[in-house]
């Protein structure tokens, strides 16, 4: 990654300017960041002050059997497979889905090209209720099946839009070049589109490995073995199983076969659910990074023309 | 000549069905999974209940689709439930260029370290779920939080400002804004980031040797080039004037904002009592879809009349 | 080099198809075993099992693993059960239990099932689901299995009355919670009332324990103790009262809660628009202006006027309120076990805690319990109609139903956490302990920590209070002989001498404090789907305005939200549900006679 220093910037409006800017963006991270190291340092404080409030600045009672009794639950092994899998999967399938999809649509020559382009995109906008889907899911044989995390990803119409319009803004020269060659659709796409795409392509894949990643309803909905439970549903059923022990009181009136002193021990303290949220997103924080080198500037024309 | 011609339009045809083939898989796959269930829209007109197989729920007609209209209290919640939803739509569109311009701002900071270092903690909030939102908003701002805590030590107030209540619902479009935002920008800004990557390097050479400032090459280069993708950005989002989605509103809900944070997508969910208002929650998802797409390709006609392009 | 160039993305792409397909290959095969079969065909559970065995009566040690889907409204836990349970049933019965809980993955699980046709194999769930589920075929008819069975068939006034609400003579469902005890005594299963009036004992003492002898008194004598304690040691604002909002149905659920202790039930008519007395012979409408429901708001809007409530009410969540109340910033609670309650508090605890809570009686209540129920509850065990070897799934509930199983669910694993001393039973100290700090289980007994080992099934057939005829003693630990006569803390004994008895229960029961609505044979007939969504928005109106009114800076504020809610309820349908209601209302009342006849 180079970095043109092409301005010259011994003006002091443009000093001013960019200190200014260095103070606003350190006070943005700070905003977005504190958050984060609340959460944190309440994950590894004693239960009972967290709970209270009272850990803003530093770590209070400091104690880390919030994430050893995390680690500790059973079935973690599997369902972090599951997660990785999935993660994995789902972004090259999503990948295929709209990067195929996206440089397909700009081809004028496409056949019923506006038709099938609004096909996908109108998706977006309805939604054919829950029983209908299942249903359908279920005659597919997607039921219980590790194949439901990922072939629903291969279509996303969003992502679809994101490519076309990307691909639409680079110079067309590249394209009709290789064309003059004799190169046909597939060739095109895969030694043209896809290097050019870089960026675009490193947006989409970090909005579904994302996506993957923190991905649970579905488990909810379609799943009921527990060798296929991601990792984000083990947490979340590990969270709900004393909230859900109240809506049960709550919905019964008083349920005669739970020994409601139960509930005194199944409080779910916040600072677990903190400690969940820790262990969730701490991964994306460092893979990020690694997708941040795509953005790259420079698409240099000049060596098709050449 | 014409020989050639015809030869020349036949291939490109063949070509533009070659294409369509590639693509073929994937829009059987749209079809399967989106156009496919859509039969259980007929559940809008039912009774539905989920023992009854297809057709034997009693049939209604259009009773769910009216009932939001059918007394004068109904008419009420329901004119309060789509004056926030169009409130906070609006207010969201208004403001929807914020990530363009924090990712142009972004860029012009030279140092690359900084700046990846910014780009990836303002990312951060975005997977922060609601609910510890909610948490740490409760910490920080309920009667006995933080900031009232040190707003009543220094004797600035002396009762607790009541935050959460958003000042009886006043507050709450502006609220909920400044939440949205500060959660959703970082993540936001990549789209940009990844398209300002992408413009043509040989502009900025060609303005440098022209001697533009940094101000004028934003203005003439990096927005032009950013334009398309927000435009398309924006059209989208247009269309989704009327799905809010309830994550965050249904957190921060209470007695005292409820009357100016509940949108429709909020009211149908606490409407909802599962099984029983399916029926209802299915008509009212027919409506909303039928508006959004009669919005989208409103605003796409507009659009191509206005710009000359149309986005889909 | 043109060439070469060619191969290379081509390569590419086929090394991403062929990467897929294995990864494919290797997903599938987890995969495809589990998938069940279309919803047409009976669903197979357990495609690696053999051909079903004939009835065996005792259990074979080498049967083939079983593994039933158990569709649980009652539980609270989505998954395989593993853990000292899951090694009972794996080991007695053969059997595995995957749980599905709505309360866990949301109604969705329970509406997309139903609509599939498939809801479970073993089904833990309300009379009505049951019917529902006989419309489509879903319920097989265990007539047979349950006239064959042992225990199950002894509760012959349940079954009748489950079969009496789902107009049938076949048994499709086996009602839970079946009492031998006399409908007319309550229902209870510790020493303390549910719902009371709990006060935190140490300060009440302190300020000399004034009498209470109505709810005026107790908001004196609420703000006198936290006259006497405004703030904790670490200087946190204390309150006298302090809700959430999470319970709401359809009112404010504390103050619904202090209203059962002067004799109006809101329970049995879940979300219903009135409260109604023991009997159902009277009832108080929710939007009466004389009504107790309004009194009770004024009430506690005076508390809140008077500084005595804690503004964070409306918006706290039940984390944060049990943390207030166990730092003993709060005075007053309405459960037994909402904050450390000195009956049962060990006395090691009762030296360390922060805040003690008490029963503490007011002149003038009457509480409203539910008594026990010959007739069992509307929570049913039932089979799926597509359910391989259902008596296999029959045998384990049977033995749900026998003296031994109902000891296990209750009180886990003899040896470990009770066992008999001297032909009494007694809970050992690993049993006082294992839940609280999830004690490892030995790996005799299944292993893992014996919190995340419990069945989660939350149902039984039998009431804590009924008598074990194995050895004469109630089935629930907290009533044993051995339980009672441990060694109080000196709290308890604080509280005993001061109010002459031996528990909260035994006070009330005295002093005729208590009113009990005996156990019915009564379901309320299911609710069309117009109703349920006016029922809705008329409950969340009414919820609303009475958060709004408990806060309500003055008299004339007070007034204007009840008076524009009531003007707004008649359009929701406020009518139709208070008519349905009152005719709920009479077959309650109905169905109170009769028991009260029938147990003369």
């Amino acid at each position: 990654m180079h970095d043109v220093k092409w301005i010259k910037q011994h003006r002091v409006g443009d000093k001013i300017f960019n200190i200014s800017l260095y103070i606003f963006f350190a006070l943005c991270a700070f905003v977005c960041f504190y958050p984060f190291y609340y959460l944190f340092i309440n994950s590894i404080s004693a239960n009972d002050v967290s709970a209270r409030g009272g850990v803003f600045l530093h770590p209070i009672g400091v104690h880390f059997t919030n994430y050893i009794s995390m680690f500790m639950l059973e079935g973690l092994g599997n369902a972090t497979f599951i997660t990785l899998s999935r993660t994995v999967l789902g972004t090259l399938a999503t990948l295929l889905g709209s990067t195929v999809l996206g440089f397909a649509f700009t081809q004028q020559k496409m056949w019923g090209r506006v038709f099938w382009y609004r096909w996908v995109i109108a998706t977006m906008y309805f939604s054919a209720g829950l029983i209908p889907v299942y249903i359908t899911y279920l005659h597919l044989g997607l039921i219980n099946n590790f194949w439901v995390y990922i072939l629903p990803a291969v279509i996303a119409p969003f992502n679809v839009i994101l490519v076309k319009t990307y691909i639409e803004s680079t110079p067309a020269s590249l394209q009709e070049a290789a064309e003059i060659d004799g190169a046909g659709f597939l060739r095109i796409y895969a030694t043209i589109i896809l290097p050019i795409s870089k960026p675009i392509i490193a947006t989409v894949a970090i909005f579904a490995a994302v996506g993957q990643w923190n991905a649970f309803t579905d488990t909810l909905i379609f799943i009921t073995d527990e060798r296929l439970f991601p990792l984000q549903f083990m947490l979340y059923r590990f969270l709900t199983q004393s909230a859900s022990l109240a809506q049960l009181i709550r919905a019964s009136g008083g349920a005669p076969g739970i020994d409601m002193s139960i509930l005194q021990y199944m409080q779910t303290p916040t600072s677990v659910r903190m400690t969940i949220s820790v262990i969730v997103f701490t991964p994306v924080l460092f893979v990020y990074p690694f997708f941040q080198r795509f953005f790259v500037k420079g698409i240099m024309i000049g060596s098709v023309k050449g | 000549m014409k020989h050639t011609a015809k030869k020349k339009s036949n291939f490109r045809k063949w070509e533009g069905f070659k294409i369509f083939l590639f693509t073929a898989p994937f829009l059987l796959l749209v079809f399967l999974f989106a156009y496919l269930p859509l039969f259980g829209w007929i559940h809008a007109f039912y009774d539905y209940h989920p023992r009854f197989r297809m057709f034997q729920a009693p049939f209604v007609g259009f009773q769910w689709f009216t009932l939001m209209f059918s007394t004068a209290s109904w008419r009420r919640m329901l004119a309060e439930v789509m004056t926030n939803t169009f409130a906070m739509s609006f207010i969201g569109i208004l403001t929807s260029w914020l990530p363009m311009a924090f990712a142009i701002l972004l860029n012009e900071i030279h140092n690359v370290k900084y700046r990846r270092v910014v780009q990836t903690l303002t990312t951060i909030p975005n997977f922060i779920s609601w609910v510890l939102v909610y948490s740490l908003a409760f910490s920080l701002l309920s009667s006995s939080g933080l900031i009232n805590d040190l707003l009543m030590r220094f004797d600035i107030i002396s009762r607790p400002i009541m935050f959460l209540h958003m000042g009886n619902g006043d507050h709450v479009w502006a609220a909920m804004w400044g939440l949205g935002t500060w959660k959703t920008l970082g993540w936001s800004a990549i789209i940009y980031m990844a398209a300002i990557a992408g413009i043509d390097q040989e502009l900025y050479e060609a303005a440098r040797v022209d001697g533009a400032n940094r101000f004028r090459t934003i203005w003439h280069i990096t927005i032009p080039g950013l334009i398309p993708t927000y435009m398309v950005l924006l059209l989208l989002s247009i269309a989704h004037f009327l799905n809010s989605g309830i994550e965050s509103t249904y957190v921060f809900q209470n007695a005292f904002n409820l009357r100016r944070i509940q949108t429709l997508d909020l009211y149908v969910f606490n409407l909802g009592i599962g099984a029983a208002s399916y029926s209802l929650a299915t008509a009212i998802g027919m409506m909303k879809s039928f508006v959004s797409l009669v919005l989208l390709f409103t605003v796409n006609y507009i659009s191509k009349l206005v710009r000359g392009e149309s986005i889909i | 080099m043109n060439n070469r160039k060619k191969y290379v993305p081509m390569g590419l792409f086929s090394l991403l198809v062929l990467a897929l397909a294995m990864f494919a290959l290797a997903a599938c095969g987890q995969g495809e075993e589990d998938a069940p079969a279309p919803a047409e065909t009976p669903t197979a559970e357990d495609t690696t099992q053999a051909t079903p065995e004939p009835e065996p009566e005792v259990a074979e040690p080498d049967r083939e693993l079983l593994r039933v889907e158990l569709f649980n409204t009652n539980g609270n836990y989505t998954g395989l059960i593993g853990g000292w349970f899951g090694h009972i049933a794996r080991e007695q019965f053969g059997l595995e239990f995957n749980m599905i809980s709505p309360n866990v993955s949301g109604e969705a699980v329970y509406i997309t099932r139903m609509a599939a046709g498939n809801l479970g194999d073993l089904l833990l769930v309300g009379v009505h689901t049951i019917r529902d589920g006989m419309d489509a075929d879903i319920i097989m008819d265990i007539t047979e299995f349950v006239e064959n069975s042992t225990y199950l068939s002894q509760f012959e006034l349940g079954i009748q009355n489950i079969q009496g609400i789902l107009e049938t003579d076949r048994i499709f469902g086996i009602p839970g919670f079946n009492s031998q005890s006399d409908p007319r005594d309550p229902n209870f299963s510790g020493e303390n009332p549910m719902p009371g009036n709990f006060l935190r004992w140490d300060v009440y003492m302190e300020i000399g324990a004034p009498p209470i002898n109505n709810l005026y008194d107790l908001l004196d004598v609420v703000e006198q103790m936290v006259e006497a304690y405004p703030t904790t040691p670490d200087g946190q604002r204390v309150y006298g009262f302090s809700f959430f909002p999470d319970w709401d149905g359809g009112s404010v659920r504390m103050i619904s809660e202090i209203l059962n202790l002067y004799g109006y039930h809101w329970q049995n008519l879940y979300g219903a628009q009135l409260f109604s007395n023991w009997d159902s012979s009277s009832y108080s409408l929710m939007t009466d202006p004389d009504g107790i429901y309004l009194q009770a708001l004024r009430l506690f809007n005076e508390a809140y006027r008077r500084g005595l409530v804690d503004p964070d009410s409306p918006t706290q969540d039940w984390d944060t309120l049990a943390a207030k109340i166990r730092d003993g910033r709060v005075m007053h609670a309405v459960w037994p076990w909402a904050g450390p309650n000195i009956f049962g508090m060990s006395i090691e605890s009762a030296e360390t805690t922060l805040a003690p809570f008490a029963f503490v009686p007011i002149g003038d209540m009457q509480i409203v319990m539910d008594g026990f129920s010959p007739f069992g509850t509307n929570l049913c065990a039932a089979i799926g109609a597509g359910a391989a070897q259902p008596e296999r799934i029959i045998e384990f509930l049977d033995w749900m139903a026998s003296p031994e199983g109902v000891m296990v669910m209750m009180n886990q694993i003899e040896g470990l956490t009770w066992e008999m001393v001297n032909g009494r039973p007694e809970t050992t100290q690993f049993g006082m302990d294992a839940f609280r700090d999830n004690l490892t289980v030995p790996a005799e007994f299944g292993g893992g920590g014996f919190a995340d080992g419990i069945s989660n099934f939350n149902f039984h057939f039998v009431v804590g209070n009924d008598i074990n005829p194995m050895f004469n003693e109630p089935f629930a630990a907290s009533r044993w002989q051995s339980t009672l006569g441990r060694n109080r803390n000196h709290f308890v004994l604080e509280w005993q001498e001061h109010f002459g008895a031996l528990s909260p229960m035994e006070y009330i029961v005295q002093n005729n404090m208590i009113s009990v609505t005996p156990g019915m044979a009564f379901a309320a007939p299911p609710e069309d789907s117009s109703l349920q969504v006016m029922r809705s928005q008329v409950s969340t109106q009414f919820v609303n305005t009475s958060w709004q009114m408990l806060f309500a800076r003055d008299e004339a504020e007070f007034n204007r939200l009840w008076d524009n809610m009531m003007e707004l309820l008649p359009g929701f349908g406020f009518y139709e549900v208070m008519e349905w209601d009152l005719e709920v209302l009479a077959g309650m009342a109905d169905a109170v006679a009769y028991t009260l006849e029938r147990f003369r």
